[in-house]
């Protein structure tokens, strides 16, 4: 049973709890998600007090969510969960900040790895190198680092001396700007 | 946990660049660290109370709970029920086990008693020429016994024994002399030389043994043999000293006497030779750290447990009765619910022991032994 619950994957756990309804198996499999769900409910509702209570809460209504709903991957499942009972506190709270919408976040989970992997990266190099021509100095090296060299935010941080925040925002932007040029030139 | 390292700042370089990229991925992920980046290197021990808080808050589910009441309290019915049962039908002539006695004087020999005895003095001057003198009787009666209180107790130096020792022993001292005032009743001098002979033999490491209900006395035969109407007197008393001998002891109390009774039909014929030392129960042909070995092969840290860090070493105590059935399981030390709940499940698959012996007679006896999750 406890090899079970620490080799298993998430859909088996889960089909193993609906089967037995035994705590146990879905606390184990909540506690794999435990950092991050702290991590969301922190980054939304913005106070460790509430983020813990979030945490703790979520976990009791699990058992009751998991049995009405069919899940097909658990760990997007649990992220939309978490994000819509975060974004649900605020709104009970009046705190909502309008501006903020859930899933803002373009899925480039693709492009990222096309980027990430060297020969993927060949077959289309020419485009590639065209296009990084085309970007703001600053993006351009940015994008280099990360994907070519290797070097953690905080080692373009230390390399080019620009502030952490500026290494994320010229990576977010020079990578969206790459992706649009890159998508032009592919029609 | 990368995330942890990753947060606290642990993790540099390409690892961490790894795990970035991830995210970029994985917007879950992303998020998770956008929220968490402010922690720093509080978020190690921040997680490990979350995982603490979810582990307790699974494991104290209040049905599981409920059940496990549930089930001890007829556990207990049931045996009581038999235990009675059984005392109240047996023939007269078969009791000659008394209610165990707690065990672990180790101060027979040693200056402390004589505290409280002076202080009773007072009371009843009489029992104490009667307990000075109940030792040697003893040993007259049972030439086995003799040699093993001989050996200095300093043999077993075990921190539990100690704590035993301190809880138990001056209550016996207080509660020996009233009862009855039968020469021959040394009892626990008796069943304490037992006790010592049984931990000579068995003590070793941290594993502590103590020998229960042993208690054989070489009078008893005689009687039994002479007629009946000794055995009935015999009997008479056996169950009158039962509540004077036991209040000391905590709860389960009511369980042993059926473990008692249980006694005389295995030794019917153990009557006829007495005189044969005591054995201590044996678990497959070997020890209680064979039996050690055998648990802790097959405890496991409950898989919400592994990752919190809770420190696992429980102590447990519990009684092999005549048919070699675990029994009576108490816990002496406690760190977390659930690892105690884990260590009660192994203890009660245990295969059956070969119970102790004094002579040919079966007789139940405790044990105490740490369990260790790591």
């Amino acid at each position: 049973m406890e090899r079970f619950v620490t080799e298993a994957d998430d859909e088996e756990l889960l089909a193993r709890y609906r089967a037995a309804g035994r705590i146990e198996v879905l606390a184990a499999l909540y506690m794999r998600y435990a950092e991050l769900v702290y991590g969301v409910a922190l980054r939304y509702l913005r106070n460790r007090a509430d983020a813990e209570d979030a945490v703790m809460q979520l976990f009791e209504e699990l058992g009751d969510k998991v049995r009405r709903h069919e899940i097909r991957c658990f760990r997007t499942w649990l992220h939309t969960v978490v994000r819509n009972h975060c974004l649900m506190r605020l709104r009970r709270a009046g705190k909502m900040p309008p501006g903020e919408l859930p899933g803002e976040r373009g899925d480039d989970g693709e492009f990222v790895e096309m980027l990430c992997e060297d020969d993927r990266r060949e077959r289309i190099a020419a485009a590639l190198e065209e296009c990084l021509e085309r970007l703001p100095e600053p993006q351009r090296r940015a994008i280099r680092l990360f994907f070519w060299e290797g070097c953690s935010y905080a080692d373009i941080a230390a390399a080019t001396a620009w502030h952490l925040r500026s290494v994320k925002s010229y990576l977010q932007n020079g990578k969206r700007n790459l992706k649009i040029c890159l998508e032009n030139r592919m029609r | 946990m990368k995330l942890t390292d990753y947060i606290s700042g642990d993790r540099r370089g390409r690892a961490a660049r790894d795990l970035e990229a991830e995210a970029l991925r994985d917007p879950f992920l992303a998020e998770a660290i956008e929220g968490l980046e402010p922690c720093g290197a509080e978020f190690a021990s921040l997680s490990a109370d979350l995982r603490r808080r979810i582990a307790r808050r699974a494991f104290s589910a209040v049905r599981r709970r409920r059940l496990r009441v549930a089930a001890t309290a007829a556990a207990v019915l049931l045996v009581v029920g038999a235990g009675s049962f059984a005392w109240l039908y047996a023939p007269p002539g078969d009791i000659a086990v008394e209610a165990p006695l707690p065990v672990g004087l180790v101060h027979t020999g040693r200056p402390s008693p004589a505290g409280p005895d002076s202080l009773e003095t007072g009371t009843e001057a009489g029992t104490e020429a009667e307990r000075m003198a109940a030792p040697s009787a003893v040993v007259a009666h049972v030439p086995i016994a003799a040699p093993a209180v001989a050996p200095p107790p300093a043999v077993v130096a075990g921190p539990q024994r100690q704590v035993v020792v301190e809880s138990d022993g001056p209550k016996d001292w207080v509660e020996d002399p009233e009862p009855d005032d039968d020469p021959s009743s040394g009892d626990p001098i008796d069943a304490e030389a037992w006790g010592d002979a049984s931990v000579d033999k068995e003590g070793s490491g941290n594993a502590t043994v103590r020998a229960y209900g042993a208690e054989h006395r070489s009078g008893m035969t005689g009687a039994v043999g002479t007629g009946g109407a000794a055995a009935g007197e015999m009997r008479i008393r056996g169950t009158r000293r039962l509540p004077s001998s036991v209040p000391g002891e905590v709860p389960a109390d009511s369980i042993r006497p059926a473990s008692a009774a249980k006694a005389p039909a295995d030794s019917a014929d153990g009557q006829d030779r007495p005189f044969a030392g005591p054995t201590s129960a044996r678990f497959r042909g070997g020890d209680l750290g064979e039996f050690r070995k055998w648990v802790q092969k097959r405890v496991r840290k409950p898989e919400a447990m592994l990752a919190c860090g809770v420190p696992g070493r429980l102590i447990v105590s519990f009684v092999i009765d005549t048919l070699g059935d675990v029994g009576d399981i108490r816990l002496l030390q406690v760190p977390d619910r659930a690892l105690a709940d884990e260590a009660v499940r192994v203890l009660q698959t245990s295969p059956r022991w070969e119970p102790a012996r004094q002579g040919d007679r079966k007789v139940p006896q405790k044990f105490i032994m740490p369990v260790d999750f790591d």
